[in-house]
């Protein structure tokens, strides 16, 4: 025996000390929410505003839907998803007959519920059904089946229209649209107040815990996915309420959280203090503007508005409303699309819908009849034109300034406009009630190739008396003459020829008339933290946009660390 | 000394003792029905207020609705919607009507406040129940331990109020008391909390765990409990300090004090038994109204700090103008701070003999 | 009469006075001449600390210092109406609630409780829907009109404590009136306390008037502290990095009640002669 005591005892000794120093490595995983792995974990840090419902799982539920527990984006599949185009998810394609009034949808065959069932035709025809039937109890996705019929083939549903509609696949398409429930839940539930309790979808994550005191849900991935090609990387997902951006900005920097909105203006400080931190800035969606009052005199003088829109200086409120460096600030010439089929250049060009030139304002001015009377430009009854410009605050420089931009040019040309700072709640009220003279918009739904959301709302349909809520674009405009044209365009394809040529004239229209007009396209982003997943970049479809995380948990790669 | 002196109180308290007594109770008589009828003004009051603010709590859920319900709009279905949901809130009956159904359902069904708008369809009192031991756990606690904290050191100030502690002492609460909530927590977040790391700074325990009597839940909770108790703690402290030495003062500069003083009763028993006793009555009665005024007070606090309390709650349902959580969190608050009042003034008489006799 | 709290209480008064009248125009010629620094949109919004900007830029895209210093004004005059009216009008009716008896006290005991408990915020928001156009005046008075009810509940039991002191028995016998009693012997021991909630309620009122600012009662979009720091709360200026903004309005609140606090305790000293005999520990 060559080894000493004391040699074995030295070599015990280093073994030990190996295997706890392999034991040591095997767990130098970080752990967060107790027991999950951080690197397969994906946390999402959400901000969902005034709804604070942990509980309920519920996809009628006007409430729920804008929760922060994330189901309507882990659990809930769409049956389309749409970013520049179309993609199959649920359902793989739809087709018109020839005159539109009907059109048959070819359901994913294999796919299952999150509790292992499968989702099948039945499931399909159930929710329909189930829709339809519950369609006075005030629920989303059900006031698109009144007076539609349909029958199931195969893997084929055809739906029966009452008249010609070419925009019925809306329903099926992108976010927050149709989709079914599993008819083994909801058979027998009321849609208002069932809860669905175990979160059963169509997704690939299965619910583990939801706390309404932490503001916490946890989710966990589930093997038996139906589509194994889009098995999303992350372990488990964790969906919390992040506290206010002076607090969660510590949270970020420290690396707790992987995705989730912040006000840009402390995005380059939580740069600067986590390098993996990035923003994924892209333009957003809904391009801002402002409705006039078309019943209140001067308003109702189309002249006036198009007078008011060229003292609006637009490129200066584009610049104070956007993250400098990221995406240019736009105006929206042509009414956010960029497809010159469907809107008139020349038009743009003839009534200088983006143009801010005061001196052409105040000609514009004394054209229409409303002369400077001793330093102020008077109304037809020569009294002094004394208007309100209503705004919210939420943050951003762009939402508040224009009213100050736009008061102290229209005080240039003798124009008193008042700018008020309205709270939230009272704002979305006055708003779609008509109280107001001047207002700050969102254009929200405008599709590629189908504009029909910009003229809709002008419909006089929507010119409901002051005090009543009106769906369309509030500022009770009507004309004989625009409501011709969207009638027409409701019924045309709008991909036809026909219907680009009534957008066309919709788009002169609504130049030379100015019921609303435009002020800039915003950026908006999203943090994404690049430590412990990857794959999230700017350009790609959705990245921007947090509701949308069911299409971007699948480009999520795990970071090599 | 001392029992001398209270000797000599309780002879000249027996000779009307028994008068004393019927009065006393006649008071409390009288002062319950004052306080039922300031209730049930109070709840009227506010519930008209809560009908007429501008902003219909239809008008944000439809934004709600329709931003989900893609993008074909449909009148006649928005329509329904509303009508669905008037119906339920009974929207559509005249103001009066509504008022005295809202009577009917809480006194006679058991405190049934209708549901709510924040969490439909979850039942307003439901909602208001669990968010209520978050609120009176933790502000409660901390306004009262700040009252004692408060009260001590203010009476210590003002007795003293020559001192250079007192002088120093009293500048910096004058600093706390004005220093917006926000900032104080705030403050305590970022240094406590993240700086260096002593305390969790947000959430009421630890996000993976659910409520159980377990020592890691338990310690978790009492964790996260110490920050937000001291940012509302060092504030209203700060407000009961600099009250009562003001109190104090004004009570110093009684004969009877000098009287005593010069009697040779020792400072302490001076500062004890005739100073801080005069000066505590007002103190009292500030009590009540700041524990009151907590609801609305500490909201931002919990906001920092994430706390599921009844200031979170009505945030929220102003957001919405769900006006029956707004209701109910108001009903409870003007529930609370009348019921302190009408204790505080029936233990007045106890504290000072002589409001006995106003009585 | 020379008393160092007064004067240098005074001294700061006069100080801020000076820097709300001549600030504006001063930090306008020599930081930023022939610009409009209080221009909404005049700088790119949210710049840090910078020898242009000391403290910054606003989200409104103005200077935070000259934001600053121009809103010292409007929000002393708010304070000052507001706190005076607040102060007048609770000590009034705790008063006269202390001091009547039966029926009167009842009914004010009433009315102020019910004022107090009824959150003033949706009120306002009501209000705001019936008045068109607000100014720095219309705005003061609604601001003293719903603060009065905490003064004269702390006021009250203290007029009814020493009501039934010796000294007014004594002056009652002598032939005093309710008013007499009420100047000459009710009032002055209160006035420290009643000095202390009117400075709380002048700088109360400066921060009150931030909630009223942020749902749409404003004065005309005046700058005022209360609104800064309602601003800076709302878009999280300490997050950006932008201290200054936040920590100079709170500090020029902190700065005016200690200033009122002082004159107050050295009025006191003065004028309350009792004082100078005070009992105290050692």
């Amino acid at each position: 025996m060559y080894f000493s005591k004391r040699g074995l005892m030295a070599i015990v000794l280093v073994v030990a000390l190996l295997s706890m120093l392999s034991m040591a490595v095997a767990q130098d995983e970080e752990l967060v929410f107790g027991d999950l792995p951080r690197s397969e974990t994906f946390i999402v840090a959400s901000q969902a505003p005034h709804n604070d419902v942990w509980d309920s799982f519920n996809y009628y539920q006007a409430p729920t839907y804008n929760n922060a527990t994330g189901y309507a984006n882990v659990i809930v599949e769409p049956s389309f998803i749409t970013s520049h185009d179309f993609h199959a998810w649920l359902a793989q394609s739809w087709e018109y007959n020839e005159d539109g009034t009907e059109m048959t949808l070819v359901i994913t065959e294999g796919a299952n519920w999150n509790d292992g069932m499968p989702l099948t035709m039945d499931d399909w025809l159930f929710t329909l059904q189930y829709n339809q039937e519950n369609a006075d109890k005030g629920i989303a996705w059900s006031s698109f089946l009144r007076d539609v019929t349909w029958s199931a083939e195969g893997n084929e549903i055809t739906f029966m229209l009452p008249e010609p509609n070419w925009r019925f696949h809306y329903n099926f398409t992108g976010i927050g649209t149709f989709t079914p429930v599993p008819k083994h839940v909801w058979e027998g539930q009321d849609p208002t107040t069932f809860k669905n309790p175990d979160a059963i979808h169509s997704g690939p994550y299965r619910l583990v815990s939801s706390n309404a005191d932490t503001r916490t849900t946890i989710w966990e991935r589930r093997d038996d996915y139906w589509d194994p090609d889009r098995m999303p990387a992350p372990k488990y997902m964790v969906w919390l309420k992040r506290p206010e951006a002076d607090v969660a900005v510590f949270e970020w920097e420290e690396g707790n959280y992987d995705l989730g909105r912040m006000p840009n203006s402390v995005m380059i400080r939580m740069m600067s203090a986590n390098p993996h931190i990035k923003p994924l800035v892209h333009q957003d969606p809904c391009p801002r503007g402002l409705i006039f009052n078309t019943t209140i005199p001067p308003l109702d003088d189309n002249l006036f508005r198009r007078a008011l829109g060229l003292l609006l200086n637009r490129q200066a409120v584009a610049n104070l409303a956007n993250v400098p460096g990221y995406v240019t600030p736009v105006l929206w010439p042509n009414l956010g699309d960029p497809d010159e089929t469907y809107y008139d250049a020349a038009a743009a060009e003839e009534f200088q819908v983006t143009t801010f030139d005061p001196e052409a304002a105040a000609a514009l001015l004394d054209e229409a009849g409303y002369p400077l009377v001793d330093g102020a430009r008077v109304d037809k009854n020569g009294e002094p034109i004394s208007l309100d410009a209503l705004y919210i605050d939420i943050g951003n420089p762009g939402w508040t300034v224009w009213a100050w931009l736009l008061s102290e040019q229209a005080q240039l040309v003798g124009i008193e406009i008042n700018p008020r700072l309205l709270d939230i709640p009272t704002f979305l009220t006055q708003g779609p009630n008509g109280e107001f003279d001047i207002i700050f918009r969102w254009f929200c739904g405008n599709l590629p190739g189908d504009p029909i959301a910009l003229f809709e709302g002008l419909h006089s349909d929507h010119a409901l008396p002051i005090g009543e809520r009106s769906g369309g674009v509030p500022g009770r405009y009507s004309n004989p003459e625009m409501d011709a044209i969207i009638e027409q365009l409701r019924t045309h394809n709008p991909a036809s020829e026909e219907a680009q040529a009534l957008f066309r004239q919709a788009y002169r229209l609504w130049a030379e008339e100015a019921p609303y007009v435009t002020l800039y396209g915003e950026n908006e982003g999203v943090v994404f933290n690049t430590e412990y997943w990857t794959g999230l970049e700017v350009g790609q479809a959705w990245v921007h946009w947090t509701p949308a995380a069911r299409q971007i948990i699948d480009f999520l790669e795990p970071a090599n660390r | 000394m001392t029992a001398n002196i209270d000797a000599r109180a309780d002879e000249s308290a027996t000779e009307r003792q028994d008068a004393g007594r019927r009065e006393v109770f006649q008071y409390a008589i009288r002062r319950f029905g004052v306080y039922l009828f300031t209730l049930w003004a109070a709840i009227t009051v506010a519930f008209f207020i809560f009908r007429l603010v501008p902003g219909d709590p239809m008008n944000i859920l439809l934004g709600n609705l329709t931003r989900a319900e893609g993008r074909q709009r449909d009148a006649a279905a928005e329509e329904a919607i509303i009508a669905h949901y008037r119906e339920i809130f009974g929207m559509d009956d005249p103001l009066p009507l509504q008022y005295v159904n809202y009577l009917r359902k809480a006194v006679l069904g058991g405190l049934d406040l209708g549901p709510s708008f924040v969490e439909y369809p979850a039942q307003t009192k439901d909602l208001v129940f669990r968010r209520m031991p978050w609120t009176l756990g933790i502000f409660t606690t901390s306004v009262f331990l700040a009252w004692l904290i408060g009260t001590g050191l203010g009476a210590l100030i003002g007795w003293m109020q020559r001192h250079g502690l007192s002088q120093l002492a009293v500048i910096l609460s004058t600093l706390l008391q004005i220093t917006p909530q926000y900032l104080v927590a705030l403050g305590l977040i970022i240094y406590a909390g993240y700086t260096l790391r002593i305390l969790p700074a947000g959430g009421p325990y630890a996000r993976h765990l659910q409520p159980e009597w377990s020592w890691e839940f338990i310690s978790s909770l009492i964790q996260h409990a110490i920050l937000p108790m001291l940012s509302n703690m060092i504030v209203i402290g700060a407000g009961f300090t600099l009250g009562m030495r003001a109190l104090m003062i004004s009570v110093l500069g009684e004969d009877y004090l000098t009287f005593a003083r010069a009697k040779g009763l020792s400072p302490f028993t001076v500062l004890k038994d005739y100073a801080f006793r005069n000066a505590l009555i007002p103190q009292v009665t500030g009590l009540a109204i700041i524990i009151g005024a907590t609801l609305n007070g500490t909201f931002i606090i919990e906001i920092l700090f994430q706390y599921p309390g009844l200031g979170t709650l009505f945030v929220q349902a102003m957001g919405l103008r769900d006006f029956n959580t707004m209701q109910a969190i108001v009903l409870f608050s003007i529930f609370a701070v009348l019921t302190l009042t009408l204790i505080v003034d029936l233990a007045l008489p106890l504290l000072d003999p002589r409001i006995r006799r106003v009585a | 009469m020379r008393n160092t709290s007064i004067v240098v209480g005074i001294f700061m008064l006069i100080l801020i006075v000076i820097v709300a009248l001549a600030g504006p125009s001063v930090v306008n010629s020599l930081i930023f001449p022939g610009e409009r620094p209080l221009m909404r949109g005049s700088y790119r919004p949210y710049q840090l600390d910078s020898p242009e900007h000391p403290i910054g830029t606003d989200g409104d895209g103005r200077d935070g210092l000259s934001v600053f210093v121009s809103s010292i004004g409007p929000s002393l005059q708010i304070g000052i109406i507001a706190g005076a009216t607040a102060t007048s009008l609770g000590v009034i009716i705790g008063f006269v609630a202390g001091y009547a008896k039966g029926r009167l006290d009842t009914l004010l005991r009433i009315l102020i409780d019910m004022v107090l408990v009824i959150p003033t915020l949706p009120l306002l928001l009501m209000l705001a829907a019936y008045i068109e156009r607000w100014d720095l005046y219309k705005l003061s008075l609604i601001l003293g009109i719903f603060g009065w009810s905490f003064v004269a509940r702390v006021i009250r039991p203290q007029v009814q404590s020493l009501r039934e002191r010796s000294y007014v028995d004594l002056a009652v016998l002598s032939g005093e009136n309710a008013l007499e009693i009420t100047f000459l012997e009710l009032l002055p021991p209160l006035l420290p306390y009643i000095g202390y909630v009117f400075s709380l309620s002048i700088v109360g009122s400066m921060l009150a008037e931030a909630g009223l600012q942020i749902i749409g009662l404003g004065a005309g979009g005046l700058p005022t502290l209360g609104f800064m720091i309602a601003k800076g709360f709302r878009e999280s200026v300490i997050a950006i990095g932008l201290l200054g903004q936040m920590l100079l309005p709170a500090g020029a609140l902190i700065y005016v009640f200690l200033a009122l606090n002082l004159i107050n305790t050295g009025l006191d000293e003065v004028f309350n002669p009792r004082l100078q005999t005070t009992v105290e520990g050692e």
